[in-house]
């Protein structure tokens, strides 16, 4: 019994522990709040529990975790993961409570626009208050256990310091967590007391050979081929900290460690896939093939997490390497399509060279609208399907910036993918400017929102009949997805009647919503 | 991590309004300065009140490129650091600071670099 028990419990709340039922996509359900059914009925959905051994260590967990996981039994700490269900069978004897989360209080897009537009709060930030209100984290509190706090969200803690007094939270760290979560650990055990904020700056983040290699399966196979980005976009933290190409070697051994426990598929995460062993912006598709072949190699699936939209197109033009890319990753029909995620941000060149300059490289930033157009035109051809953000609010953005976008979506018709609207977050250099307290939504956003709401809708139809969702299993899913479209339709078209916004739509030949 | 050096600056007294500016301020200077690691070390008298957390916000949020570390030390804790004090320290006093520590800080030399004193 006494090797059952943990001192160092790693977990996050439902929405976190789940794997969306393999779909990764499904997973943005949990950015939203419950629309048109029952909240049980829409985390069934967007996040169903996920198994779990008998001492509630699950099947998977999210990647950056079981990177803490593996750091901490490597150093000899008794450390597991544990499913938030679970909790009640280790907090009597931990020492420490670590949580990590992407949203942790519905602050980041796309919660926040799903939360203004709705008016209610979305089942991320619902989940984790009931995960820290559980009487055994309350009652361990009480009993000293240390809760210490992290991941891409940990900036959120600062506009929430009356959470975190009332929950009891010792530290919260912001940034890359190898180095300091040791430093953490061995204070908590040698009695010291722990500081209150850390952030990781650049010269703290690990080198390669300090980051360590998962131990157990990651969600949907999520694997991790590089850290930063050289594009250095304003408004975004990761390209803040040095580039870092994960050896193919590494990457390998932590697929073989999902296949080997039962995770077939695999996504390949970077915040763009294809700048993976790339010479600052200049692309090497030998490096992206060997990469592929090894994931076509162990994986029955594959996905990519982000790509930028200029590397897309410059890969096709000058290599034909999305079409190669194709032909491994749908090789023997084992998959018809893969997808990415891609940021559009902007329709407007005039933000575009303010605040995300290198984007568009190594094209010049005024071609972006046609950078992006391309980009989605080449995605659509090979099945590459992605779900695409904008940005609504950025510093500096005037009416005019809006309606650009607004064109470039009309643009975007013709072409397979969702598009979400997304409101700005300070993050990266522009962290510091004012945020929810400044920020108006006018008839243009209004109109950009509208506009992306009847693409992805039209779009999501056709991916989830045709592309998403395939098999007798997925049938109950299928359903339930369609329904909620259909909901969603009848929503948006009684709350456009109601605005005197329906008779305004402008319908294109090309398709009609 | 927590064991390189640190550029401390310490926040003695009550933390108020007032003394945001003076914290960006040496935020901005010690990143045009090239410091790598900051640490703020607020000495608080009354039991945990997370509320300096809200000042300390937008100057938290001005840094992009430094390791920043927030510690909380008990203010009668105050003068035996500062006699283990090697390095430059720079000092931000808020209200109600002990009158030993203000005459020890007048007799340290350059040890202590005074930022902002409360009211002044």
């Amino acid at each position: 019994m006494a090797d059952e028990r943990f001192e160092i419990i790693l977990t996050t709340d439902r929405t976190m522990m789940s794997n969306h039922h393999g779909k990764e996509f499904i997973g943005f359900m949990t950015t939203g709040p419950p629309i048109g059914m029952p909240e049980s009925l829409w985390m069934w959905i967007a996040a169903p529990k996920m198994k779990t051994d008998r001492l509630g260590r699950p099947w998977q967990a999210p990647y950056a975790m079981r990177k803490l996981e593996a750091l901490l039994q490597d150093h000899g700490y008794k450390a597991a993961i544990i499913d938030p269900d679970h909790l009640h069978k280790h907090l009597d004897h931990a020492k420490i409570l670590m949580l990590s989360h992407h949203d942790y209080f519905a602050l980041c897009p796309p919660s926040s626009e799903w939360w203004l537009v709705t008016k209610q709060e979305p089942v991320n930030a619902r989940s984790f208050r009931r995960l820290m209100e559980k009487p055994e984290i309350r009652r361990a509190k009480k009993n000293g256990l240390k809760i210490i706090v992290g991941g891409p969200a940990g900036w959120q803690w600062l506009y929430k310091v009356d959470l975190w007094e009332r929950w009891g939270v010792d530290t919260v760290v912001d940034g890359e967590g190898e180095r300091i979560v040791l430093d953490l650990v061995e204070k908590v055990y040698s009695g010291e007391p722990l500081p209150r904020y850390v952030f990781v700056g650049p010269n703290d983040v690990p080198m390669i050979e300090e980051i360590p290699k998962i131990k157990h399966a990651s969600v949907n196979g999520l694997i991790e081929i590089m850290r930063g980005c050289p594009r250095h976009c304003k408004f975004c933290s990761v390209t803040l900290r040095p580039l870092r190409y994960i050896p193919l070697e590494m990457i390998e051994e932590e697929m073989l460690v999902n296949v080997r426990e039962g995770v077939k598929g695999g996504i390949l995460h970077s915040e763009d896939v294809l700048l993976y062993g790339a010479r600052g912006l200049r692309l090497n598709p030998d490096a992206l093939i060997k990469l592929h072949k090894l994931a076509r190699k162990h994986l029955e699936t594959i996905a990519w997490s982000h790509a930028s939209l200029a590397a897309i197109k410059n890969a096709e033009e000058e290599y034909g390497l999305i079409s190669k890319l194709r032909k491994i990753i749908c090789e023997d029909g084992v998959q018809d399509y893969w997808g990415v995620e891609v940021g559009i941000e902007t329709g407007s060149v005039k933000l575009a060279k303010k605040i995300m300059p290198a984007k568009a490289a190594p094209y010049p930033a005024e071609k972006w609208p046609d950078v992006v157009e391309d980009a989605f035109a080449i995605m659509h051809e090979n099945n590459l399907i992605p779900a695409a953000t904008l940005i609504l609010g950025l510093p500096e953005e005037e009416p005019d910036d809006v309606v650009k976008t607004a064109e470039l979506l009309d643009r975007l018709k013709p072409y397979r993918s969702l598009i979400v609207p997304m409101f700005f977050v300070p993050m990266g250099v522009l962290k510091d400017k004012d945020w929810f307290t400044t920020f108006k939504v006018s008839d243009e956003h209004i109109e950009v929102m509208r506009r992306c709401l009847w693409h992805s809708v039209r779009w999501a139809e056709e991916i989830i009949e045709k592309f998403y969702l395939k098999g007798w299993s997925k049938i109950p899913l299928k359903l339930m997805l369609k329904l909620f479209l259909r909901y969603v339709r009848w929503k948006a078209r009684s709350v456009e009647e109601k605005m005197g916004l329906r008779l305004k739509i402008v319908e294109t030949p090309l398709i009609k919503y | 991590m927590l064991g390189q050096r640190f550029s401390e600056t310490w926040i003695v007294g009550e933390p108020g309004e007032d003394m945001v500016e003076a914290l960006k301020r040496i935020v901005r200077d010690s990143m045009l300065r090239g410091v790598k690691r900051l640490k703020l070390i607020f000495y608080l008298s009354g039991p945990r009140d997370l509320n300096y957390l809200n000042l300390l916000r937008p100057v938290l949020l001005e840094n992009v490129s430094m390791s920043i570390v927030v510690e909380e030390r008990p203010i009668k804790n105050l003068l035996d650091d500062a006699k283990l004090v090697k390095d430059e320290v720079n000092i931000v006093m808020g209200s109600m600071v002990p009158v030993e520590f203000m005459k020890m800080v007048e007799l340290s030399g350059e040890k202590f670099k005074v930022v902002r004193v409360h009211g002044r």
